[in-house]
C-alpha cells in the first residue's frame, strides 16, 4: 500500500475539521490580512488613479511621474519589503504599503491607456462646445477610459492578497501569511493548506466585488443576456 | 427662405498637414466660397479631398494655413459654439442614454438641462426616437443612432448645421429614408446647412447649390445651383431638372458617360 504521509499530503477531511477547529483563530488572521490588502488596495486604486490622469493632462508630469511609476515597477517588490520594514517599523503600514506597491502599477498604466483611447471625434464634438480640458475629461476621456480602468483594478485585485502575504512572510506575528510561514517550521502542511484555501476563497470574493462594482458603475458596457 | 446676408465667408483658404515622415501634405488649396443664410449648400468630391478638413475649418476645429474665415461677420478663430456637427459616425456617448446624448450640448453650453428637456424629447418624437430615449445607443440601430445624432445637433436651436457625409456609413435604404427626413427637417427648420457628401443624387435633392471640388489638394471646381422649388418630395427624384442636374454633376466629377 501506497502511504503519503500526512505532514505532505493531507487529507482533505483534515483540512476542513482543521478550519472548522476553534484552536486556531481564522476569523482575527483572515481580518489581518484582508484589511492590509484591501487598504493597501485602496491606495493603490486612488493614487494610481489620481496620478494616471496628472500624466494624461500635462507633459511635464508625464516626464516626471513616468520614470518614478516605472521605477517602483521594475524593482523587484519582495528586495523592497524589508527595507520598508526598517523603516516604517514592524507594523500594519509597512504591510498596507506592500499592498499597494503591488497593486500601483497595473491601475496607473491601465488608467493612462485607457485615458488616452477617447474618440478623436468625440473630443472634438465636445471642444467644440467647450474649450476645457478639464471638460473634455469629465465628459468624454475618463468615462472612455473606465473599462479600461476596470481591467487595472481587476488585475491589482488579484495581486493585492500577494502582496500582502509576502509582507506577512516577512514580518508578521498574525495574519494568513503567518501562519503558512509558521506552519512551514512545524511541518504542519494541514494549517498551510487550510490558510491557502482561506485565501482562494478571499480571492474569489475580492474580485467578484470589483466585478459588481464594474456593472454599477459601467452598466452600458454590461451586455444584457 | 435663403437670405442674401452671408452665413459663412471663406477666403482663399489652404490647409498643409504634416505627415509622419515629416514633409507637408496639402489637403485644400486656395478655397473660396460663401454660403447665404437659410441656403443648403453640398461639398461633393471623392474619398479624401479634404471635405471633412473644410467643414472642421469651418467649425473651428482646425485652424487653416492661410486664408479667411467668417461666420456672421466674425473671425473664425476658435471652435464655433453655436453650431449643430454631425459627422459620418453617431458618436453617440455610449455611457449615456440617448435623451442624455441629445441633451449633451445644452449641458456643455451651462444652459438649463430642465428646461431643454421638452426640447429633446420633440426632436427624438420628430425622429421617431421617442420611446428610445432611455435606451444605451448600442441598442440602437446604425440609422436610429444617427438621427439621434441629428437631435443632438438641433437642440440648441444653432443657426447652422455641419453635417460630414452623415449617411455614410448606413445601409442604401436607411440612407434614403433619411434623406428623405433631413430634407423635411431643414426645410421646415430654414437654417443654414453645409453638407458633406459623395452622394450625387443625395446632394441634389437636398441642396440650394453644390460646389464640386477636385481631388486633393481640393479646389472648387464647378458650382451648380439646383432650380428645384421647394417644398421638395421624394418623388422630385423622377424631375427632369433634377436629372439633368445629377449628369452635370456626374460629369464635372469626372464620371465616365
Amino acid at each position: 500500500m501506497l502511504r503519503v504521509p500526512s505532514f505532505i499530503y493531507p487529507q482533505p477531511s483534515r483540512v476542513l475539521a482543521l478550519l472548522l477547529s476553534p484552536n486556531i483563530q481564522w476569523a482575527t488572521n483572515t481580518w489581518t490580512t484582508l484589511s492590509e490588502a484591501v487598504l493597501g488596495y485602496a491606495l493603490a486604486v486612488l493614487l494610481g488613479i489620481a496620478v494616471a490622469v496628472m500624466i494624461h493632462m500635462s507633459r511635464v508630469m508625464k516626464s516626471v511621474l513616468e520614470p518614478l511609476v516605472l521605477a517602483a515597477q521594475v524593482m523587484p517588490k519582495v528586495a523592497f519589503v524589508p527595507i520598508l520594514f526598517l523603516w516604517l517599523g514592524l507594523n500594519f503600514l509597512p504591510r498596507v504599503l506592500t499592498v499597494f506597491l503591488v497593486c500601483f502599477f497595473p491601475v496607473v498604466i491601465d488608467t493612462t491607456t485607457g485615458l488616452g483611447m477617447a474618440d478623436r471625434d468625440m473630443l472634438d464634438l465636445v471642444r467644440s462646445f467647450s474649450s476645457s480640458r478639464l471638460v473634455q475629461l469629465r465628459k468624454v476621456s475618463f468615462p472612455s477610459a473606465l473599462p479600461s480602468i476596470f481591467s487595472g483594478l481587476k488585475i491589482s485585485m488579484t495581486l493585492a492578497l500577494l502582496g500582502a502575504i509576502v509582507a506577512e512572510f516577512i514580518s508578521s506575528n498574525q495574519g494568513l501569511g503567518y501562519l503558512i510561514y509558521s506552519s512551514q517550521t512545524q511541518l504542519n502542511t494541514t494549517l498551510a493548506l487550510a490558510s491557502a484555501s482561506i485565501l482562494v476563497l478571499l480571492g474569489f470574493l475580492l474580485y467578484g466585488a470589483i466585478v459588481l462594482v464594474e456593472r454599477i458603475v459601467v452598466p452600458w458596457r454590461v451586455d444584457r443576456g | 427662405m435663403i437670405d442674401t446676408a452671408s452665413m459663412v465667408s471663406i477666403k482663399g483658404v489652404s490647409k498643409a498637414y504634416s505627415t509622419s515622415r515629416g514633409d507637408s501634405l496639402l489637403a485644400v488649396q486656395d478655397v473660396s466660397f460663401e454660403v447665404s443664410k437659410g441656403e443648403f449648400l453640398s461639398l461633393i468630391g471623392h474619398s479624401g479631398c479634404g471635405k471633412t478638413t473644410l467643414l472642421k475649418i469651418i467649425a473651428g476645429l482646425v485652424t487653416p494655413s492661410s486664408g479667411e474665415v467668417e461666420v456672421e461677420g466674425h473671425p473664425v478663430n476658435a471652435p464655433l459654439r453655436d453650431v449643430g456637427i454631425v459627422f459620418q459616425h453617431p458618436l453617440l456617448m455610449p455611457w449615456r442614454t440617448v435623451l442624455a446624448n441629445v441633451l449633451l450640448p445644452v449641458e456643455l453650453l451651462g444652459k438649463n438641462v430642465v428646461e431643454y428637456r421638452a426640447r429633446a424629447l420633440d426632436l427624438l418624437g420628430t425622429f421617431g426616437l421617442e420611446n428610445f430615449k432611455d435606451l444605451y445607443p448600442r441598442e440602437l440601430s446604425g440609422g436610429m443612432q444617427q438621427r439621434a445624432a441629428l437631435a443632438r445637433a438641433l437642440v440648441h436651436d444653432p443657426p447652422m448645421l455641419l453635417l460630414d457625409e452623415p449617411f455614410g456609413a448606413l445601409d442604401e435604404l436607411t440612407r434614403e429614408e433619411m434623406a428623405v427626413e433631413l430634407l423635411r427637417t431643414t426645410e421646415a427648420l430654414g437654417k443654414t446647412v453645409v453638407f458633406v457628401t459623395h452622394s450625387v443624387p443625395e446632394a441634389v435633392l437636398l441642396s440650394d447649390r453644390v460646389l464640386v471640388l477636385s481631388p486633393r489638394p481640393s479646389e472648387v471646381k464647378k458650382q451648380l445651383s439646383i432650380a428645384i422649388p421647394r417644398p421638395r418630395k421624394r418623388t422630385v427624384r423622377d424631375d427632369q431638372v433634377y436629372l439633368r442636374c445629377c449628369e452635370s454633376l456626374r460629369e464635372s466629377l469626372g464620371m465616365a458617360v
